[in-house]
């Protein structure tokens, strides 16, 4: 579990990033954190990881605090950057420098992983491409057997297929004892994979629903006209019509439009996060 | 939950050390090729020369070579740290800051002069009697003072200890850095001293300057023998505390 408890991150005196921030991740679940530019994901992500130090508040992963940086923390946490540095050796170089400490490590799998992604072990770091380069961190992560793997843009750089496979590794990766958190603006390529989702505006998550509360609570709707739908809480021009979101008064669950659904709850945060209460509410 | 185990691990260590090595051999290796052959070449050269028959390997120029190998090794050994993805990655690795810092110690300041000494030595007959075969003047054989070698790796590894620090406060541009803040160190000292010295010795300050015309303070500073204990001492404490300055810094590293 990871949790932080009254967060207060700022990189200047002026403007906090963070102030009071407070956040609990569980175990078994793949978090899609979204946010716009600048609202501080990947900052969050680097407290997590104790990269850097919040200057008020405890962030405790797995049961150790996160600034500490202890050994037995880093060995159970993986943290792919969105431009990973890669040290200029071949690939099983770095699976003999890097893997041993990682207790739970199975060498076996990597190799079984590199195979299916069509990378092989000779090849020289450097002179991968930049999506070559995230599969391989992205092999290492799933056969570090880590507790925490920490995602930011991962599907930048990867071709349509790599996508995909991305998509299998992570939910072939994904057991009770993990916990993913992927921070991405590609909502499209984390379709059916992150749940719940987060949203960070205004240094605060204003958003932790899961898919499940969030199709029972609102109706994704398209509509092939050219005026906009009424009784909507938002509406958004597509191509041929329009998208729509309501709240779910007849029960009927749609399929959730998460590009959709971010910029709703930039626009109208109230009225989906009171859609959204009121269904927890009827629910509990 | 192992308390111990977090600040020390001897696995996590060879871990380390290893990955070390596998980054640092090949500019390790290119860098001793280079030095050694330029001082090959200066005994080659000398067979065209009139001047006399000397070894340009012996103990001076193996020092000189190793001070410049190690204040830049130190200077580097903390290069990752200089850009975010390279503190992410190095930050990142499942070991202590103790481990981190002390695998670049036991690399930089004991493996590498090690082996660079062992292989200065041992190339050194090589070239000498190689030279000597095929050239017309017959070149003596090197000589190492060992005692001299030792005391002066010695002295170097006190001195890295600034640079370690140096390189982990300022990974970017460290050398000028650091240097920059060693003298400005200097200076302080020296007007700090000067100005207690003046406090203290009151009746021997004449315009500005101390005089004692009846202490004799010399001593021969050219021999490590001859360095008081108490500058040993100093010396010893001075690169203790660095050290653990330098871990501080380390533990507390951000990106």
């Amino acid at each position: 579990m990871i949790n932080l408890q009254n967060i207060k991150f700022s990189y200047s005196k002026k403007k906090a990033l963070f102030d009071g921030l407070n956040l609990e991740l569980e175990n078994g679940k793949i978090y899609g954190l979204l946010g716009r530019n600048g609202a501080g994901k990947t900052t969050l992500l680097r407290l997590i990881n104790g990269l850097i130090f919040p200057q008020e508040g405890t962030i405790d992963v797995l049961g150790f605090p996160a600034q500490e940086r202890r050994p037995e923390m880093l060995a159970d946490i993986i943290f792919i950057q969105e431009e990973p540095l890669i040290p200029n050796m071949s690939i099983l170089s770095y699976l003999y420098t890097y893997a041993p400490f990682y207790n739970s490590f199975d060498y076996d799998k990597f190799l079984s992983l590199i195979t299916e992604l069509e990378l092989e072990g000779n090849a020289m770091l450097d002179k991968l491409s930049f999506g070559q380069k995230k599969k391989v961190m992205l092999c290492f992560a799933m056969a570090s057997n880590a507790k925490v793997l920490i995602l930011d843009e991962p599907t930048n750089g990867l071709d349509i297929p790599s996508k995909s496979q991305f998509r299998k590794l992570i939910t072939e990766a994904m057991l009770d004892d993990k916990i993913v958190i992927i921070s991405t603006h590609q909502v499209r390529d984390m379709v059916n994979l992150i749940d719940p989702i987060l949203l960070l505006e205004d240094g605060k998550i204003i958003f932790h629903y899961s898919l499940e509360e969030i199709s029972k609570a609102l109706q994704f709707e398209v509509h092939y006209s050219m005026t906009p739908p009424k009784d909507v809480i938002y509406s958004e021009r597509v191509s041929g019509g329009y998208i729509s979101i309501k709240e779910n008064t007849d029960g009927i669950e749609s399929e959730i439009d998460l590009e959709i659904l971010f910029n709703a709850v930039l626009n109208n945060k109230q009225q989906i996060l009171s859609a959204l209460e009121k269904t927890k509410l009827v629910n509990f | 939950m192992n308390t111990i185990n977090n600040y020390f691990n001897t696995n996590r260590f060879g871990y380390l050390l290893k990955r070390e090595v596998r980054l640092t051999y090949k500019a390790f290796g290119l860098v001793t090729a280079i030095t050694l052959l330029f001082y090959a070449l200066g005994n080659i050269i000398a067979q065209f020369t009139a001047g006399p028959n000397v070894n340009t390997f012996n103990s001076n120029n193996l020092l000189v070579s190793l001070t410049f190998m190690l204040l830049i090794w130190a200077n580097i050994s903390f290069n990752e740290l200089a850009t975010t993805p390279g503190r992410q990655h190095y930050l990142s690795i499942p070991a202590s800051a103790l481990e981190k810092l002390g695998s670049k110690w036991m690399l930089l300041s004991l493996l590498l002069p090690v082996c660079f000494i062992l292989i200065f030595i041992c190339f050194s007959f090589l070239a000498t009697w190689s030279v000597n075969i095929f050239g017309s003047k017959q070149i003596p054989l090197p000589t190492y003072d060992m005692k001299e070698i030792f005391q002066g790796v010695l002295m170097q590894i006190g001195l890295q200890a600034v640079f370690y620090l140096g390189s982990i406060t300022w990974p970017k541009y460290s050398l000028f850095k650091t240097l920059f803040f060693v003298f400005l160190s200097f200076i302080a000292l020296s007007l700090i001293s000067y100005f207690f010295a003046a406090i203290i010795f009151h009746d021997h300050l004449k315009g500005g300057s101390l005089s004692f015309n009846e202490h004799n303070f010399s001593f021969d500073g050219h021999s490590f023998d001859n360095i008081p204990m108490l500058s040993k001492l100093l010396g010893v404490i001075s690169f203790l505390s660095l050290m653990v300055i330098s871990y501080f810094k380390l533990q507390e590293k951000e990106l």
